[in-house]
């Protein structure tokens, strides 16, 4: 009995199916996992793979060390153990599905080394998405074809598969400790929080004369919430990019800011000539109840939609409004911080990728009034 | 294999009658009014009065269309040896046209050993599929055109449906034409011409009724009293099995099982879970074995999903429906943040992190589809302004938040109000 392993991808959700066939006798020249296979190039004729050559080829491992390499999957590898059952014995489609690095690839090859049987493994790209079954079965032939030429599957497994059985389904859920599931529960994200506790932990350590016990515990916990938010600070872009940003290129993220907050195009002029009195005439208005709640839907709808999109050349004619200097080095600093798009008419435009705080923590740093450019209805 | 444990037998044997279909629907076909005996009946006249059929087998996934026609050919074949060519097409791989000569072309090569040349044209597989079957025609042989996923051929010109039908009319043959489908309304989707040609015989498929799964599960589950079990042991099991069927918590059980699902595959799968997890030592099966089995099979995706969230996760799913609440018509990432930070505020929660964590977070419950953009347009926006929606509803929030295994009382209090 042979049995097929396939993962595949879809929004990074990982789904691994496993199918088996009962007709060992027509295992003819399927190849074996590649890094199993050794060829020998002298020898013109290679021996045609047995069976055997579709075990994991490793030595076997016992039940007891399968289930300590991956604690918390106790109830799930027994199952597997179960479903799967006895030698030569048919059984059914299975699914194993869970969240992404939830151990189901390992679980599942470490689960045939100890039972020393023969399998298939083959993985789908998760860029390519199936929308009807023929595709998948398509997706199957060309992921089982780099195995090795002659991986022909005969026609009817494709039947059975056909079939619409549905999957006999194993579920793998999160196991994470209480403290750390906090914030996420994926193990690999929290590998950096471990990393670093871990090293906490064993401060005491140094000093020689003490023994691991609860109190190491109590030690850490003033470092966890610490660590909890650094959690995800290896991949996020930093803030620190401001701070070392010439002066002119710190006006340059302000003005971006002014454009892309809605500031319609129109106003641009009686906003930046040098009174500024437009914004004045405006405040002075008397704020009806109905007004003010189209100016919350209106804040709102401006939430929604974010900041605008805006032409280079607006934001050089508005810089030049400000500031008496023309500068046009600073464009290259501009481009760092900008989302640029192409539409139709071929003129670049762009929109600020910075946040609202941010330019205006950068505003009150140069000791700018971003507020009173900001249009507000 | 030296002295087998009889429990390990006597389990390899069940399981191995649990995945041969033709094992299962064996008693199934006993009847004679049994869809087996209908469908046994009109293929058989064709082949003995040498006329052309059509029918089209008709029921839900699972319900053992295929199963029942496999049966049905394999007992024509062995009573009409060398009479019967069986071509099978499926329509999620074949409903292309070309593709569906091509295949048929080459069975029949397959069949009467001719050599099949891959670079046939279509009209040259058309001409050839015509010619066999005035040949066979002639020498009295019936050829069955078995099309799974019937629906899937429907689709489009239904040349070849077209084809097929007009040369079983035109030309001296005897063919039947069985189509398999799962959408009741099969034959509504053909077009005129085509199913003027078409007879309009359909065999329903139904779901079981409590007799037959009564004596389905006794056929299934009852041990032979051959000599290859030790006579006490098939005793004793066939004696807890019918213990265990004659409970009423296991009649309850397969009740709330056949609600959910009804076909005959579901069964098999919910007993052959239940029976893969015998105890191996005692060698019965008891009423746990099926517990458990039913409650992995009765799964609920989306309460896994959210009893699998983070704490941080949770508040965020708890602030977008407040945002729904509000009746705040769309919202964003960004809505949701000032959300979160009101409540915070507002509770002094000890949970509250950073946006680029909260991003995160985000992400996950994408990804584990929990949430999504509400459309797919509007690209060129970053993701935190793009508008945003649930995807389970307030009860199954609810529901998987109290069954969370940490989640802070504060969320179930917040999500009330």
């Amino acid at each position: 009995m042979t049995c097929f392993i396939l993962t595949f991808g879809r929004f990074g959700r990982r789904y691994k199916t496993y199918m088996t066939k009962e007709e060992s006798s027509k295992v003819t020249r399927r190849s074996t996992r590649s890094s199993l296979t050794v060829t020998n190039p002298m020898n013109p004729n290679p021996p045609l793979p047995t069976v055997n050559d579709l075990t994991y080829g490793q030595e076997s491992i016992t039940l007891d060390a399968l289930l300590s390499n991956f604690p918390g999957r106790r109830s799930q590898i027994l199952d597997l153990i179960r479903l799967i059952g006895p030698l030569d014995s048919p059984t059914l489609p299975i699914i194993i599905y869970g969240d992404a690095s939830a151990g189901k690839t390992g679980v599942v090859l470490q689960v045939f080394r100890h039972l020393n049987r023969p399998f298939v493994y083959s993985t789908c790209p998760s860029s390519k998405r199936c929308d009807k079954p023929s595709d998948f079965v398509n997706l199957l032939k060309q992921a089982l074809r780099p195995m090795g030429k002659t991986v022909g599957l005969p026609p009817d497994v494709y039947y059975s598969n056909m079939g619409y059985t549905d999957p006999l389904p194993i579920y793998f859920p999160d196991v994470v400790l209480r403290p750390f599931c906090r914030v996420t529960r994926r193990v690999e994200e929290l590998s950096t929080t471990f990393s670093l506790l871990f090293r906490k932990y064993c401060e005491p350590l140094d000093d020689l004369g003490v023994s691991p016990n609860e109190d190491l515990k109590s030690h850490l916990k003033p470092h966890i919430a610490l660590c909890l938010n650094v959690v995800f600070r290896v991949s996020s872009h930093s803030h620190d990019v401001t701070p070392e940003a010439r002066g002119g290129g710190k006006l340059a993220i302000v003005l971006r800011r002014v454009k892309s907050w809605r500031n319609p195009a129109t106003l641009d002029a009686s906003m930046f000539d040098s009174t500024g009195g437009m914004d004045n005439r405006k405040r002075k208005r008397k704020a009806s109840e109905k007004s003010m709640e189209k100016k919350e839907i209106a804040e709102q709808e401006a939430a929604m939609k974010g900041p605008g999109s805006f032409p280079l050349e607006r934001l050089l004619a508005i810089f030049q409004c400000i500031a008496s200097i023309g500068d046009s080095s600073f464009n290259e600093e501009k481009k760092k911080l900008l989302s640029g798009s192409c539409p139709l008419e071929g003129s670049v435009r762009y929109r600020s990728m910075v946040s609202e705080d941010l330019s205006l923590q950068v505003a009150r740093s140069l000791s700018f009034p971003l507020s009173k450019y900001l249009y507000r209805r | 294999m030296g002295k087998e444990n009889p429990a390990e037998k006597a389990l390899n044997l069940i399981r191995g009658r649990l995945c041969d279909p033709t094992f299962v629907f064996r008693p199934l076909s006993g009847p004679p009014d049994s869809n087996y005996s209908k469908l046994k009946f009109i293929v058989s006249t064709s082949i003995t009065e040498g006329c052309n059929n059509s029918i089209l087998l008709l029921g839900p996934r699972g319900s053992g269309k295929a199963a029942v026609l496999d049966l049905v050919v394999g007992d024509l074949m062995e009573e009409y040896p060398d009479s019967v060519t069986l071509i099978r097409l499926n329509g999620l791989l074949h409903s292309e046209d070309n593709c569906a000569f091509k295949e048929i072309a080459r069975q029949l090569c397959m069949e009467h050993h001719l050599l099949f040349s891959k670079m046939a044209s279509f009209d040259e597989n058309s001409q050839f599929i015509i010619a066999m079957l005035r040949e066979c025609g002639l020498a009295h042989k019936t050829i069955i055109f078995v099309l799974d996923e019937f629906d899937m051929f429907a689709q489009g010109k239904q040349r070849l449906l077209y084809s097929l039908l007009d040369a079983m009319q035109s030309v001296t043959s005897q063919a039947v034409v069985v189509g398999i489908s799962s959408r009741l309304d099969a034959d509504q989707l053909l077009e005129k011409r085509v199913r003027s040609r078409f007879s309009h015989r359909k065999i329903l498929f139904l779901p079981p009724s409590r007799e037959e799964i009564d004596s389905l599960l006794e056929h299934l589950l009852s041990l032979p009293a051959d000599s290859s079990f030790p006579s006490g042991y098939v005793t004793q099991f066939n004696e807890k099995i019918k213990n265990i069927t004659s409970d009423t918590r296991f009649k309850d059980m397969l009740k709330t099982f056949l609600n959910a699902n009804s076909t005959v595959n579901s069964l098999l799968k919910f007993i052959f879970r239940a029976v893969s997890s015998m105890n191996l030592e005692s060698g019965l099966l008891s009423l746990e074995n099926f517990k458990t089995a039913l409650s992995s099979m009765l799964r609920q995706p989306k309460l896994e999903a959210v009893r699998d969230c983070s704490i941080l996760e949770l508040y965020l799913l708890v602030c977008m429906r407040r945002l729904e609440v509000k009746e705040q018509s769309s919202y964003n990432f960004i809505s949701v943040m000032k959300e979160y930070k009101t409540i915070h505020d507002s509770f002094q929660t000890s949970d509250f992190y950073a946006q680029n964590v909260c991003l995160r977070a985000f992400e996950h419950l994408r990804e584990r589809e929990v949430i999504c953009y509400a459309e797919n347009r509007g690209q060129s926006q970053a993701g935190e302004y793009r508008p945003m929606k649930l995807l389970i509803s307030a009860s199954e929030l609810h529901q998987g938040m109290r069954s969370h295994a940490c989640c802070p009382a504060i969320l179930l209090k917040l999500l009330d109000h």
